[in-house]
């Protein structure tokens, strides 16, 4: 009596990984062998092997495309003149920007025009003109309250209080102006196209210190137009800090009518341009 | 067989006709396989800054690409897939190390190319191309060829087993559909469909095999 031959269970996708190596001559003897005796003993996989085989070959019997007449002849003519007349210049280098780009392209420089559009800052509102033709524009920033700057600069007395102000002076007329006010030591064209300074203020108004946010060198006619831009005296110190060491001066006591509750600071920017 | 080393001199000789710029590139040695005897000599002319090499190669290769595009796109725009593989592989030629032979590098262009097509881009620029028509079936031409021997019921039953076959075959996954349309329908080896898709051979095995399984029961 002959025993019965082992035939294994396969799931359903090594059976059909079986059958498709089978069907291009890709199973060792050993395993073609295996196939076969899987087979003999499973109708369904017999069915199977069938239905794959008919399948494949009708695949492959599908007609190929027929080729256009002329292709080589066109493409040829057509690369002869896009390569020969440069053709794009990303093709120069090699690089195929998948068909679409330009579109794309433009789409995205749309709704990066709209995203500016929509999102720009708010336009800087003009303040009262100061002495002579100075525009002095505010715009409310963090930082702690200004109100008393405010109304010590005139150029915010119309503003409501706020946490903070960025205090821009823009114009030739600010460079005339700041030239009027300092006729000793004329800052040069240069130190004057911009600069900028953190004005701190105590709870009660009064500056205690100016700080340069520039990086370069702050001349003093400069700093003596900052310090008449807030009426608060200020004197020099190290570093491009100024301390305030008056600051019971009687200038200031004209504006401390209303003192704040905190202490706060204030930006000024200046702009000769 | 021991591969092959050719060094081409790339330095000397100019297009004869001044039409195209020659491709410059390195020393280059071609270890692929040669599938066709004329691959050598052409890409020889070719990087010697004869352009009639690329000619020859377009000539030779240009029906294979077609008959993958037409596959991939539909005949309408199998042209512009040609066009657009053959470009690319002028200017691609430099860097061809010989790693794969010419025909797989091809071919995968070309499957590059069908891909960019039916991507979102590609659709849209269909959809904005003035004066195209919509197809309802582009591959509907690739089933008409008739078998003379056969009566006309006959070649309507074949007929419609392969619109339903082609329809099946483009319902696949495109990762199984790629290695199926490769091996079955152009004939490729293994090692040819792994070098045309990047992919190792026991991936080629098993999409293959899940491909035609799907194909079975879609058909079945």
């Amino acid at each position: 009596m002959s025993a019965r031959p082992f035939v294994p269970r396969l799931a359903d996708e090594e059976l059909d990984l079986l059958l498709s190596r089978s069907l291009d001559g890709d199973l060792s003897p050993e395993e073609e062998h295996g196939l076969e005796t899987i087979l003999a003993h499973d109708p369904a996989a017999a069915r199977r092997k069938e239905e794959l085989q008919r399948l494949v070959a009708e695949a492959r019997a599908l007609p190929a495309p027929a080729p256009p007449f002329a292709l080589a002849t066109r493409v040829n003519s057509n690369v002869s003149e896009k390569a020969g007349h440069g053709g794009s210049v990303f093709h120069r280098f090699g690089f195929y920007p998948p068909p679409g780009t330009a579109v794309g392209a433009m789409v995205l420089l749309g709704i990066v025009a709209v995203a500016i559009t929509v999102l720009k800052p708010a336009p800087l509102r003009v303040a009262e003109r100061m002495e002579g033709p100075v525009d002095v524009f505010f715009t409310k920033g963090a930082g702690g309250i200004a109100a008393p700057a405010a109304k010590a600069s005139g150029a915010l007395a119309n503003a409501e209080p706020a946490r903070a102000w960025s205090v821009a002076v823009r114009g030739e007329g600010a460079r005339r102006w700041m030239l009027r006010r300092a006729p000793e030591g004329r800052p040069s064209v240069a130190s004057t196209q911009a600069s900028a300074f953190r004005i701190t203020l105590d709870a009660e108004g009064r500056v205690t210190s100016v700080r340069a946010l520039d990086a370069r060198p702050v001349q003093p006619a400069l700093l003596e137009f900052v310090r008449g831009l807030v009426f608060a005296p200020v004197v020099t110190a190290t570093d491009g800090i100024l301390r305030d060491e008056k600051a019971k001066d009687e200038r200031a006591g004209a504006f401390l009518d209303r003192p704040a509750e905190h202490s706060s600071e204030i930006e000024v920017e200046i702009s000769t341009r | 067989m021991p591969a092959r080393i050719l060094a081409f001199d790339t330095t000397r000789g100019e297009d004869p006709r001044g039409r195209m710029a020659p491709v410059t590139a390195p020393a280059y040695p071609y270890t692929g396989e040669r599938d066709w005897q004329g691959d050598e000599r052409a890409l020889s002319r070719f990087f010697s800054g004869d352009v009639l090499g690329f000619e020859q190669i377009v000539r030779h290769y240009s029906t294979m690409v077609f008959s993958l595009a037409a596959r991939l796109v539909g005949p309408t725009e199998a042209e512009d897939v040609v066009q657009e593989t053959f470009l690319r592989a002028y200017h691609g030629l430099g860097n061809f190390r010989g790693e794969s032979s010419l025909k797989t590098w091809l071919y995968a262009i070309a499957l590059n190319r069908a891909r960019a097509r039916h991507g979102t881009l590609g659709r849209l620029r269909t959809i904005f191309t003035p004066g195209r028509v919509r197809e309802d079936d582009p591959f509907a031409s690739l089933d008409d060829a008739a078998d003379p021997a056969s009566t006309p019921e006959e070649n309507a039953v074949l007929k419609e087993r392969r619109t339903r076959l082609r329809a099946a075959i483009r319902a696949l996954p495109e990762e199984f559909r790629a290695a199926v349309l490769l091996r079955d329908l152009e004939g490729l080896s293994y090692d040819e469909v792994a070098a045309v898709l990047s992919i190792p051979i026991g991936t080629v095995r098993s999409r293959l095999a899940r491909g035609r399984a799907l194909l079975r029961e879609k058909l079945s």
